[in-house]
């Protein structure tokens, strides 16, 4: 959850960056990663140096290579990832507001999934308070 | 500025490209046209490039661009960012690093006002590539100042004479100070980012010490901008257009802030009716046999425009020593450092 709070929010800094500076994708990287904690502030700062270096390799799996190690020890489902990363599989549009469009709706689904996850959360500690109420009560009928 | 054209090419194209890179200093353009050869012009002379990104004269070995040629190129030079080069593919052409202008052609979109809104279907790209020519104004100069100071000049030439090259030179030279005349603050409006070939806000041609660029900005904002907030007291403009573009010179002209600035033309009178009051000197540039040089120039004295040398007098000032230097270039002996105008000039 907290993790996909911290992807949510690189999304909409993302975002922001495109719609007020005009800024290039490796670029917004730089801006925004000093605004963000670690481990992806270096994450963000090494997706813009690789892509200034201009190895030639597309922005698109510099982000995601960086990402997946950043991403490694975290307990994010393939899924989340995958949602994630939708919005550089979109492509890249002419116009501005297209592509903060797209990126939006990537924003959209993810922030959908954060719900779900706290839903599921609420439910599944209910669950675990139910359950073990329910074994407390076993306990002391088997006791007596 | 060694590999930077290899670096606008992504990485699986490369291998592709790596000899042609090594020409770099040789080569003028490059044309990719969806499904149709590959064409480098290379020291004035067409070639095309065949399967191996070798040259070859023979059309039946060239290989053919296709989509993935075009659009990977592209999205590598827009930095995976097409969005971020919104105005500039409107425009049609974008600087890249290095200060390589990239043209392109495609489908117009028109907008709702007429004007162009973009391009899609992007099918044809021009890489010029960009030869900073240290030296290029060293023959001008001295019609350039008059007592140690600037005078307000307009360089006028059809296209492809080397009106940027010569405005670049004058740049650097009036900023860092020259002979005949100590540097002074240039404010350079860079509305298409030839000049300065500016890239992510930085430079990458040498505009001299005393230099403050305003990229990709409107010539009459920008004017009024740098007027307002770096007090220049030399102006840089290239490609003078429109009466927006008059006003804001006579606004700097009555700050006494001096002018350099560059028009379309093919000859002086056409351009002296327009400017008749603002300018002191008109060079006039052509191009002939691939060489750029200064075909007619004009200095005016006091009320009148004095003629500061015939056509004659110029070809052999500088007409002349100009092939001479060509042919030292091209044959690769430098020419003492000093390159005014070579077949290689990037307009």
């Amino acid at each position: 959850m907290r993790v996909l709070k911290e992807l949510h929010r690189i999304l909409a800094l993302l975002r922001s960056e495109i719609r007020y500076g005009k800024a290039t994708l490796p670029e917004c990287c730089r801006q925004i990663g000093v605004h963000m904690v670690e481990p992806y502030r270096s994450c963000l700062a090494d997706i813009f140096t690789e892509m200034q270096e201009n190895t030639g390799e597309r922005f698109e799996s510099v982000f995601v290579k960086h990402f997946e190690s950043c991403l490694k020890e975290e307990a994010l489902t393939k899924e989340d990832k995958e949602l994630f990363f939708g919005f550089l599989t979109i492509g890249s549009y002419t116009d501005g507001k297209m592509q903060q469009g797209t990126m939006e709706q990537v924003e959209e689904k993810l922030r959908d999934r954060i719900k779900d996850s706290e839903t599921e959360n609420v439910e599944k500690s209910r669950m675990a308070v139910a359950l073990g109420a329910m074994s407390g009560l076993f306990l002391v009928i088997v006791l007596i | 500025m060694s590999d930077s054209l290899l670096m606008l090419f992504p990485a699986e194209k490369r291998s592709f490209w790596e000899y042609v890179a090594k020409e770099e200093g040789k080569v003028q353009e490059i044309r990719l046209r969806l499904g149709r050869p590959v064409v480098l012009i290379r020291q004035g002379e067409e070639f095309f490039l065949n399967k191996q990104g070798k040259l070859t004269s023979r059309l039946s070995e060239a290989y053919l661009a296709d989509k993935q040629d075009l659009e990977g190129l592209l999205l590598h030079i827009c930095n995976y960012s097409l969005y971020a080069f919104e105005d500039e593919i409107r425009q049609g052409f974008i600087t890249v690093k290095g200060g390589h202008r990239v043209g392109i052609a495609g489908q117009v979109v028109l907008g709702e006002n007429g004007q162009v809104q973009s391009i899609k279907h992007i099918s044809y790209i021009n890489i010029r590539i960009a030869h900073e020519m240290i030296g290029a104004a060293d023959k001008v100069l001295p019609m350039v100042y008059k007592g140690g100071q600037p005078l307000n000049t307009l360089i006028i030439s059809p296209p492809g004479c080397g009106k940027t090259t010569l405005l670049r030179d004058l740049i650097r030279q009036v900023s860092d100070g020259n002979s005949y005349g100590k540097g002074v603050c240039v404010g350079v409006v860079d509305e298409r980012s030839e000049l300065a070939g500016s890239y992510l806000g930085v430079a990458q041609n040498d505009l001299g010490c005393r230099s403050d660029v305003l990229d990709a900005c409107p010539k009459k904002l920008g004017m009024m901008l740098l007027l307002r907030s770096m007090t220049p007291k030399v102006i840089a403009i290239d490609e003078l257009a429109g009466e927006a573009d008059m006003e804001a010179l006579r606004a700097a002209a009555a700050c006494g802030t001096k002018v350099i600035a560059t028009i379309h033309g093919e000859s002086i009178q056409d351009v002296k009716r327009k400017f008749n009051e603002l300018f002191d000197v008109y060079i006039l540039l052509e191009k002939r046999d691939g060489t750029c040089k200064v075909l007619e120039t004009y200095r005016r004295k006091e009320e009148d425009v004095e003629a500061f040398g015939s056509s004659a007098d110029w070809s052999r000032l500088l007409g002349v020593r100009t092939l001479e230097k060509r042919a030292a270039l091209c044959a690769g002996e430098g020419a003492e450092g000093i390159a005014p105008y070579s077949c290689a000039v990037a307009e």
